[in-house]
């Protein structure tokens, strides 16, 4: 199988073979794209051709053709965000509502969206959570038949943040901050489920939530949480604090200060390497989307 | 967990139920993630040593040495030896200039 993941400017891949429930990666690479794949125009009929020459090089590399192909991308290509419903709404009348809700907020662009819900995981609230992804059509289409055509089954197309929330999730209450280039994201859990996630900023030692989507209560418990803590306190949170790869900035003080009560992620501790091959990774850390879609493989 | 897949069904998506969960890191495997450090080390190749080549100065450079050399030169002149220059002013009053170009005249 092939784990591609496109986040942040950042093209990073791994190649495994998969057999009787075991996954051995082969090789994982991380190549830098072109600043015009940056932030590509998804409703063009030339990104036919864009993703062609971003996808070719990357499996004629290979030292195996494979041919299932899983797939991450950042939120340049697919908007994901997490909206409350009321309770009492049939499944029906929940699609017909965010129907509605995406029309107004998409406006002109409506009618050529592909849209896709899912039910979160109720966190006994007094509404439920419903996760949307909204991924323009041409650029589904042009996917779809780029990966065809290099000669790949297209089986798993999902946005980065639920790659890295299933890398990253445990089985209780927790948040998690993710380095990402030069800022950090933090995806937040209840009983092992995402439910919120955005970009948290830091000043004068204090995190707060720059963008948010999703149960904000939850977000703004968590954080109040992470707030209170001192760093001599024997008091342990209520919430496990996860990190994934060095934070930047002021968050090198943030991570000193309590870590005592961090725990930091590798994203490939639970997978086998394959002998005598090369591994091209700098920062294991990066590779928490390609991570998360190998273990959805192995589901 | 969320399980969106977008190559599937537009619309609501059920979440899928996992078969298997992931393997739990075993000792064995963790020795196998270890596998690329104990890798044998290939025997570093002793580079030929280059061969240091003469420097031969050029012209150019010649020429800089020599006129920064007469810059610090001059410089020392003007601070250390200027002292023993004399400047000789033969300086006319009104009244001798007057006596002087009579004394022309005369």
């Amino acid at each position: 199988m092939l784990a591609i993941s496109i986040r942040s400017g950042w093209l990073r891949y791994a190649h495994a073979d998969v057999s009787d429930g075991t996954l051995v990666v082969n090789s994982l690479k991380a190549t830098k794209l072109s600043k015009d794949f940056h932030r590509p125009d998804l409703r063009s009929p030339d990104l036919l051709v864009l993703l062609g020459i971003i996808f070719q090089d990357m499996i004629e590399s290979l030292p195996v053709h494979d041919k299932e192909v899983f797939l991450s991308l950042d939120e340049r290509w697919i908007d994901c965000q997490i909206f409350p419903v009321d309770k009492g709404l049939t499944r029906d009348e929940q699609e017909s509502y965010l129907r509605w809700f995406l029309e107004r907020r998409l406006g002109p662009l409506w009618p050529t969206s592909s849209v896709f819900f899912q039910e979160l995981k109720s966190n006994g609230s007094d509404r439920d959570w419903i996760m949307t992804c909204i991924i323009p059509e041409n650029a589904l289409e042009a996917l779809n038949i780029v990966l065809k055509r290099a000669g790949t089954v297209p089986v798993w197309l999902e946005p980065c943040t639920l790659s890295l929330a299933r890398t990253v999730s445990g089985d209780e209450a927790s948040v998690v901050f993710i380095k990402d280039g030069r800022s950090v994201r933090a995806l937040f859990f209840f009983g092992g489920t995402i439910h919120a996630f955005g970009q948290p900023i830091i000043r004068n030692g204090i995190v707060s939530m720059d963008t948010i989507t999703g149960d904000q209560g939850l977000v703004s418990t968590v954080i109040s949480m992470i707030n209170d803590i001192k760093p001599r306190s024997t008091k342990s949170p209520t919430v496990s604090i996860k990190f994934m790869g060095q934070l930047p900035g002021k968050w090198k003080g943030f991570v000193s200060s309590k870590k005592r009560y961090l725990q930091q992620i590798n994203p490939l501790d639970s997978f086998i390497l394959a002998k005598n091959e090369k591994l091209n990774v700098n920062d294991p850390s990066d590779f928490g989307e390609v991570a998360g879609l190998l273990h959805r493989r192995i589901m | 967990m969320a399980d969106l897949n977008l190559f599937g069904s537009e619309g609501f998506q059920a979440p899928v139920v996992s078969e298997e969960t992931p393997p739990p890191l075993k000792q064995e495997e963790e020795s196998a993630v270890a596998i690329p450090e104990t890798r044998p080390m290939k025997k570093a190749k002793k580079k030929p040593r280059k061969r240091k080549r003469k420097k031969k100065y050029s012209g150019h450079e010649i020429f800089s040495f020599l006129f920064s050399a007469a810059i610090i030169a001059l410089v020392i002149w003007f601070f250390v030896l200027r002292k023993e220059v004399i400047f000789n002013v033969s300086e006319y009053p009104p009244n001798a200039f007057e006596l002087h170009r009579h004394a022309n005249k005369g």
